[in-house]
């Protein structure tokens, strides 16, 4: 065994590269950028759980003073992927937030005052608020496109997913064992709590090239699903990683 | 709506500024004067990331108005180092390692930098709960603890 002396980093307790930075404030994060002539923008979201969107009309923010842009569900590409159908709402709303429309201005109070002038004419539908309710034969369907596991041969499905962990053999395990434990578990849904909440700056040229500035755990994932959603070539997206506050696996994608 | 005139200081600097009435002392202190070494977490008072001191005071800067600024004295994670060098609260987080993704690190210091005013001499029973208002995600808190503990002991000896 090497004497202690001469380890390199065994035994040692180095400072961290970006220390300095964090204690003094200088790091910048996800929302520490700030660009010349930069506007804000605000997102519009769904008040029920489940409900078709008849119509968006978001001509009453951009005729406010100081709103220069407003986007809806006909600003993106048709042709789409859950995650382009959760960054702004299509046919109908999936869940309480979802986004339905955003708009930008050039103080972050005018674009959450322009969110008011967005009419939204929703028909409700019926929530699906449980497990069992969604698992449920007959039950309502939220996400009329999804299959389980991806599956478009059977039927929509309420079940995103099945995953199985399995090991040896569990029916002959029981049959041998003294005695059999039964119950159901269930956990709760769980977010993961990172104090930054996300935070992003872009801004994009005559030419189409756009730049952004996010809190991030996965920046190649950002610039393909930004490119995916705005319906642009990835070779044009550039994104930067700020700091980040905080992901837990939170800020992998858009 | 008109803008409101306040005139502060800020780290012992003069700051004059125009300013929404709505707006936080948060805002103005990160959008209009660019100091954004104080973070926005919740906006609610929660989590003590954009904690800041007003005439020595520990306050929530998302909780204060910025027209409540002044003619009162403003201190920030900015105003923490020296000239000569980082605080000592700043090098103790670095060696106990009292920090990961950084976040919250500013509202920590700030907080502990007011309490270390107070009680130069804390006992951990007292850092914790003058510490409760300031949340971190990563480090479990002891490290920040012992941090500040040993901050406490590096200053008594400086004293």
């Amino acid at each position: 065994m090497a004497e202690a002396h001469d380890l390199k980093v065994i035994g040692t307790r180095p400072v961290r590269p970006d220390g300095v930075e964090k204690v003094t404030g200088r790091a910048n994060f996800g929302a520490d950028l700030h660009l010349p002539g930069m506007i804000h923008g605000k997102v519009l979201r769904s008040p029920y759980a489940h409900a078709r969107i008849k119509s968006v009309d978001v001509s009453g923010a951009l005729a406010m003073e100081g709103v220069l842009a407003a986007v809806c569900r006909s600003d993106f590409p048709e042709e789409t992927d859950d995650l382009g159908r959760n960054v702004i709402a299509r046919d109908k709303v999936l869940y309480h937030g979802h986004a339905v429309a955003a708009v930008a201005a050039t103080t972050p109070l005018l674009a959450e005052q322009a969110l008011d002038a967005i009419k939204v004419d929703y028909d409700v539908l019926e929530p699906v608020l449980s497990i069992d309710q969604a698992i449920a034969d007959g039950a309502t369907l939220v996400n009329e496109e999804m299959h389980t596991n991806g599956d478009a041969s059977q039927p929509a499905s309420n079940v995103a997913a099945i995953t199985k962990f399995e090991r040896g053999d569990a029916e002959k395990g029981f049959a041998e064992a003294d005695v059999v434990v039964e119950g159901e578990y269930r956990v709760p849904m769980a977010h993961q709590g990172y104090i930054e909440p996300h935070a992003c700056t872009a801004t994009i040229n005559e030419e189409g090239k756009i730049t952004v500035w996010c809190s991030t755990q996965g920046h190649f994932d950002v610039r393909t699903q930004t490119a995916a959603i705005l319906g642009t070539s990835i070779s044009k997206v550039k994104v930067i990683a700020s700091e980040i506050g905080g992901g837990f696996g939170g800020k992998l994608s858009v | 709506m008109s803008k409101l005139h306040v005139t502060t200081s800020v780290n012992g600097q003069p700051e004059e500024v125009l300013c929404e009435p709505h707006q936080s002392l948060l805002d103005v202190l990160r959008d209009e004067l660019g100091l954004t070494g104080t973070k926005e977490g919740c906006s609610t008072g929660d989590c003590g990331a954009c904690s800041v001191t007003l005439d020595g005071r520990l306050v929530c800067s998302c909780l204060v108005l910025a027209a409540e600024a002044e003619g009162k004295e403003v201190g920030t994670i900015e105003g923490v180092a020296n000239p000569d060098g980082l605080h000592v609260l700043q090098q103790k987080f670095l060696e106990h390692a009292a920090l990961q993704c950084g976040i919250c690190t500013p509202g920590f210091i700030v907080a502990a930098k007011v309490l270390l005013e107070r009680d130069p001499n804390p006992d951990e029973t007292t850092i914790r709960y003058w510490l409760a208002g300031n949340l971190c995600r990563c480090t479990g808190y002891d490290k920040i603890i012992r941090a500040v503990q040993d901050a406490a002991t590096e200053l008594a000896h400086e004293a």
